[in-house]
């Protein structure tokens, strides 16, 4: 069960990773970016979307599943370099799992916030036709990212 | 003047009261029972919808669209098309899923997980939820041109996702209109079904999986 948490969480991971190296400058304003993404290991995989949006020096995320249901939120401060992770889904809410979440992910997002646009050489990248596959050769990890059609930004919670 | 505007103030107090009125037990068990008259008729159903994702910590939504078909006994397809492609299919016994590039099927009978999905997807578009008090408490009130069902989660797994769902069902025809899932985290996911034809034929193979 660990190891598939942990598996989970470097999904995760590997797809923030895949964002970063597709869309580096995606998160510079404060609209709303939205990312279809895929993560794919020999035999299984697990698909979603992933919404960032900057707030002054923090960036916002919120990953759901297509059906709308929430996974987790974090918020980055690119000023103190700290992320904090918001409301994770509870089969991700182990301390084993986080700690790797927060770390992974804070690197993720250095790279989509262009802070640190060097890809990490453990990963192989593909950009095709607007879509960027990044394999983890080490865990066998494909995934796939692709910037979904912009909508109106609403910034309102209610109708 | 000011013995106006109190007037007007109780006047207005009064209408809002009664706008909310608290349904006594009986009128909300007349409620479901009519609901599950309509149900019990319903062979067919299908719509287009609009999924709504209010988003709490990002103070913004996310819409996506895309078009629902149900058949008794226990099929649906459910469909979205923009700005994302995901197709749902359960045929009662297994469960498909895909995008533009994976496809997964699922046999619902060997996977609990996904056999709950199913069965709570399927009691949920078709409202036999309200009458299924392992699942749910179920509590009904009188909104504007619709009931609205409120279903309070009682299962562990899905208090962990959902504070509670909302179903509204339209006061002419007590089909279900909207769905609103209210999530732990302050997120709400709103459903709008439009375009709802039912008891019309339609073509078995939406609920065909490819093998």
């Amino acid at each position: 069960m660990r190891h598939f948490l942990l598996f989970l969480s470097s999904l995760l991971v590997s797809f923030a990773l895949s964002a970063g190296v597709t869309d580096m400058k995606s998160v510079e304003d404060a609209t709303m970016h939205r990312y279809q993404f895929e993560l794919e290991k020999p035999g299984a995989g697990i698909s979603g979307i992933l919404l960032l949006q900057r707030d002054g020096d923090e960036i916002k995320g919120s990953l759901i599943n297509e059906f709308g249901v929430s996974a987790l939120d974090f918020v980055y401060n690119e000023s103190n370099g700290g992320l904090k992770l918001i409301n994770v889904v509870s089969f991700l809410d182990k301390w084993y799992i986080k700690r790797v979440l927060k770390r992974d992910l804070k690197v993720c997002l250095e790279i989509i916030a262009g802070s640190d646009k060097r890809v990490n050489s453990a990963y192989d990248v593909v950009c095709d036709n607007g879509t960027t596959v990044v394999t983890n050769r080490s865990r066998k990890l494909k995934y796939s990212f692709s910037p979904l059609p912009n909508q109106q930004d609403i910034n309102e919670t209610e109708e | 003047m000011k013995k106006r505007l109190a007037i007007i103030a109780v006047a207005v107090f009064c209408f809002v009261a009664s706008m909310s009125a608290a349904l006594t037990q009986k009128q909300k068990q007349s409620v479901v029972s009519a609901i599950n008259k309509s149900v019990a008729e319903l062979s067919t159903m299908n719509c287009s919808f609009t999924q709504t994702k209010y988003l709490s910590l990002l103070n913004n939504r996310m819409v996506s669209e895309g078009k629902m078909y149900f058949k008794q006994p226990q099929k649906l397809r459910w469909e979205y098309t923009t700005p994302y492609q995901y197709l749902f299919i359960f045929n009662g016994r297994e469960a498909y899923i895909a995008n533009k590039s994976r496809r997964d099927v699922i046999d619902t009978q060997s996977n609990r997980m996904f056999k709950e999905i199913a069965r709570i997807m399927m009691s949920t578009v078709t409202g036999t939820a309200l009458t299924n008090t392992t699942d749910f408490g179920v509590d009904v009130e009188d909104g504007n041109g619709v009931w609205n069902v409120t279903l309070v989660p009682k299962k562990k797994e899905l208090k962990k996702m959902f504070t509670r769902i909302q179903l509204s069902f339209a006061k002419d025809d007590y089909l279900i209109s909207e769905i609103n899932l209210f999530e732990k985290n302050s997120d709400r996911t709103n459903i709008k079904l439009k375009n709802i034809t039912v008891n019309r034929p339609v073509n078995e193979t939406l609920f065909a999986i490819p093998k």
